[in-house]
């Protein structure tokens, strides 16, 4: 009896272990970090963030028909709101702002701007925001040499902040970038990262071979660069990257992560979604939401976009391929608005 | 708007994307890493250590299959050197008391052989204390918590340097013990988990509603249904708002053994379970996933080449047939493996004051 009930547990036990994918789309878990040993843990920036990212929604008349809560995901660990929220900061225009695209952002310049509207708006303001050019195809090595040259060409005035954004792959290339140019890194105030390939991606582990094959093909829009690009996206190189360097103390590190549902995610990803999502459901369709985090940086919250939409406008650029089934767009311009004044806000207090 | 080479460029990147399963190879050429609540303390690394004193313990123990150390334990990318020569092995604190707490089903098993069940008498032969505290195997953590206060209320003796060692479920066991018997936590010097479950398990997830409709409540002689909630306490998303509810004591040191191997070389029966978690990460030991069996701030002592029964359950010691035709890949030297433990623990405890 003890033996056929042992055979019995173990039975339906495996029943259930065949039936993939095991890991489904839930919210009801709470922030997590892959980390590799000694490098600090992230902490939470969510609160505040959802409160001025509200604020931010709320006061805009074109995004009055998306709800805080729809376009940023509450993990399970998240506080619940302050019964008085504190007000909007003000905006912070001694702020310069380097923009550092993805992987091949270069091949796809004219259509993928980031937050076009938003960076308009903000430049009339007086915020000096520049889009680094970095190449599309080239390993996250040889674009923090590109960084670095931006970084020593920007002139910041005595009280002005220097910000670094970077998106994606632009993420590893500033870290890289702060690592390689330990002098210019002390220019540098923060480092905001969108959607970060910061551990990189299974899907770099999975396309670099396959990228190799095509990797030295030059097109018009961008060249073959160094051919690193996959590479540098790859779970392997990044992790062991992390697990080597210590990022400069001075900085301060601030992560947005994303993560989405199947229909909300860009037709175009459809191969990538449904490879991520045996790995873990929670992804953008590019990376993991536990990938995307700075070690010892601050977690701002999980936009419930795919990894283009949170950032390009490829939704609206690419209505059929670059839009998804359920036809959300996400807000991207309000949310690159809420972390410039949220980053802004972070900056003018001492550090905790 | 493309040329052809463009086309041809992004159809290679997007249709050539089509991946056969799974994502992730198996490989070592990486860092350690563990998955973490935000905030949660920084996990030390004691490999180098750890591995000295286990390959000089092997050469003290059978090693039937000639095995070598660097076979037995993973060396990831990011395990420094040893140190050249090693340093002395140190004396044993026999004051350590070992008490194993094993993990699920592990009464209703026990037929076949309990976790540690031959490395306790072999611990107790070196000169310490040592038992294995036998907790329902199908009962939830918060109920074994309960049996294990019970038990260090009772049994720790003023000279005595209590240390818990929890194997898979067995170490979330104790975990919940700490955190909901404060009075009771600075009894405890140390706690080492061993193929620990304390993210939990995707597995589990999966099995929960299965178990709950067919097994929960089905209890036969030596496997009593307890409360049932064994799988439940298992489930990743109950351990990980557990952990990021709670904060563990800092008056216990901790420390964490961590299992897994190919999917080839694990046992038959626990091979569906390694297949289905490759899917996630192939470096599992057929039951949790590497980088899940790490307790938030404590020592990392390595990584074992051995499925999840491998590394504690002496199954070809006690059922030797079973061992051969049912299970395979099973043997381990799980005595050697506990004498390296008890020794790490004697040289790290000895560096604190008794009263921390």
């Amino acid at each position: 009896m003890r033996w056929g009930a042992i055979a019995g547990a173990v039975l339906v036990l495996s029943i259930s272990a065949c039936t993939p994918p095991l890991t489904k789309y839930r919210t009801d878990v709470p922030a997590l970090q892959l980390s590799v040993l000694g490098q600090p843990p992230a902490t939470d920036g969510r609160v505040r963030f959802r409160e001025i990212y509200c604020g931010v929604l709320a006061a805009d008349p074109s995004a009055s028909a998306a709800s805080c809560d729809e376009v940023l995901v509450r993990l399970s660990d998240e506080a619940p709101p302050r019964s008085a929220p504190a007000p909007l900061p003000a905006f912070d225009p001694s702020m310069h702002i380097l923009f550092v695209g993805g992987a091949f952002g270069e091949c796809f310049r004219d259509i993928a701007t980031p937050f076009p509207a938003d960076i308009a708006k903000l430049s009339d303001l007086g915020y000096r925001i520049r889009l680094v050019t970095v190449d599309g195809r080239s390993s996250s090595a040889h674009n923090a040499a590109q960084i670095a040259d931006a970084v020593r060409e920007e002139q910041v005035g005595p009280g002005e902040k220097l910000v670094l954004m970077g998106y994606s792959k632009g993420t590893p290339d500033i870290l890289e970038f702060l690592v390689r140019n330990p002098e210019l890194a002390a220019r540098v105030d923060a480092v905001v990262s969108f959607a970060g390939a910061v551990n990189g991606s299974p899907l770099g582990e999975a396309y670099a071979g396959l990228y190799a094959m095509v990797a030295a093909i030059d097109l018009k829009s961008c060249g073959a660069g160094d051919h690193g690009v996959l590479d540098s996206l790859r779970v392997k190189v990044r992790t062991q990257w992390l697990s080597r360097h210590r990022l400069p103390a001075n900085v301060r590190y601030f992560s947005v992560s994303s993560f989405t549902v199947p229909d909300e995610t860009a037709r175009l990803m459809f191969i990538t979604k449904g490879d991520l999502n045996r790995a873990e459901a929670l992804n953008d369709g590019q990376t993991i939401f536990y990938d995307q985090l700075i070690p010892g940086s601050v977690l701002l919250g999980y936009a419930h976009g795919d990894h283009w939409a949170v950032v390009l406008p490829l939704q609206e650029k690419w209505p059929y391929w670059g839009g998804n089934a359920a036809k959300t767009h996400y807000p991207r311009d309000l949310l690159f608005e809420a972390v410039v004044l949220y980053v802004g806000e972070a900056l003018a207090k001492p550090r905790e | 708007m493309f040329g052809n080479r463009s086309l041809v460029f992004l159809a290679s990147v997007v249709l050539l994307g089509c991946t056969a399963s799974p994502m992730r190879k198996y490989d070592l050429d990486l860092p350690a890493q563990t998955m973490g609540v935000l905030d949660a303390p920084e996990v030390r690394d004691g490999r180098v250590r750890f591995r000295e004193l286990f390959c000089a313990t092997l050469q003290d123990n059978p090693n039937p299959k000639q095995r070598t150390c660097e076979e037995l334990l993973h060396r990831l990318s990011d395990e420094s050197p040893g140190a050249a020569p090693p340093v002395a092995l140190p004396p044993r604190d026999t004051r350590l008391r070992f008490v194993f707490v094993p993990g699920l089903f592990n009464d209703c098993a026990s037929v076949v052989a309990l976790p540690f069940e031959t490395a306790v008498p072999r611990l107790q032969s070196l000169g310490y204390e040592a038992e294995i505290l036998v907790v329902s195997g199908r009962s939830s953590s918060t109920s074994n918590a309960e049996d294990i206060a019970q038990f260090v209320s009772k049994a720790a003796a003023a000279d005595q340097r209590l240390v818990l060692v929890g194997y898979s479920k067995g170490a979330v066991d104790i975990l919940e013990f700490l955190v909901a018997y404060p009075e009771l936590t600075k009894r405890v010097r140390a706690v080492v988990s061993v193929a620990g479950a304390i993210n939990g398990s995707a597995l589990a997830d999966a099995a929960s509603a299965p178990y709950d409709r067919s097994l929960r409540r089905v209890s036969v002689a030596g496997c009593d249904a307890g409360d049932g909630g064994a799988v439940d306490s298992l489930r990743r998303p109950l351990r990980l708002n557990w952990l990021a509810e709670h904060r563990l004591p800092q008056s216990t040191r901790y420390f964490s053994l961590v299992s897994f191997t190919r999917t080839d070389s694990v046992a038959g029966p626990l091979r569906p379970f390694a297949a289905a978690l490759t899917e996630i990460d192939p470096r599992n030991d057929g039951q949790l996933l590497f980088y899940d069996q790490v307790i938030p701030g404590a020592t990392l002592l390595g990584y074992t080449n051995a499925d999840h029964w491998g590394v504690a359950v002496p199954i070809e010691e006690k059922r030797p047939t079973l061992a051969t035709f049912a299970t395979g890949h099973n043997w381990f030297p799980r005595d050697a493996l506990v004498e390296a433990i008890a020794l790490y623990l004697s040289e790290q405890l000895a560096q604190e004051p008794e009263s921390r």
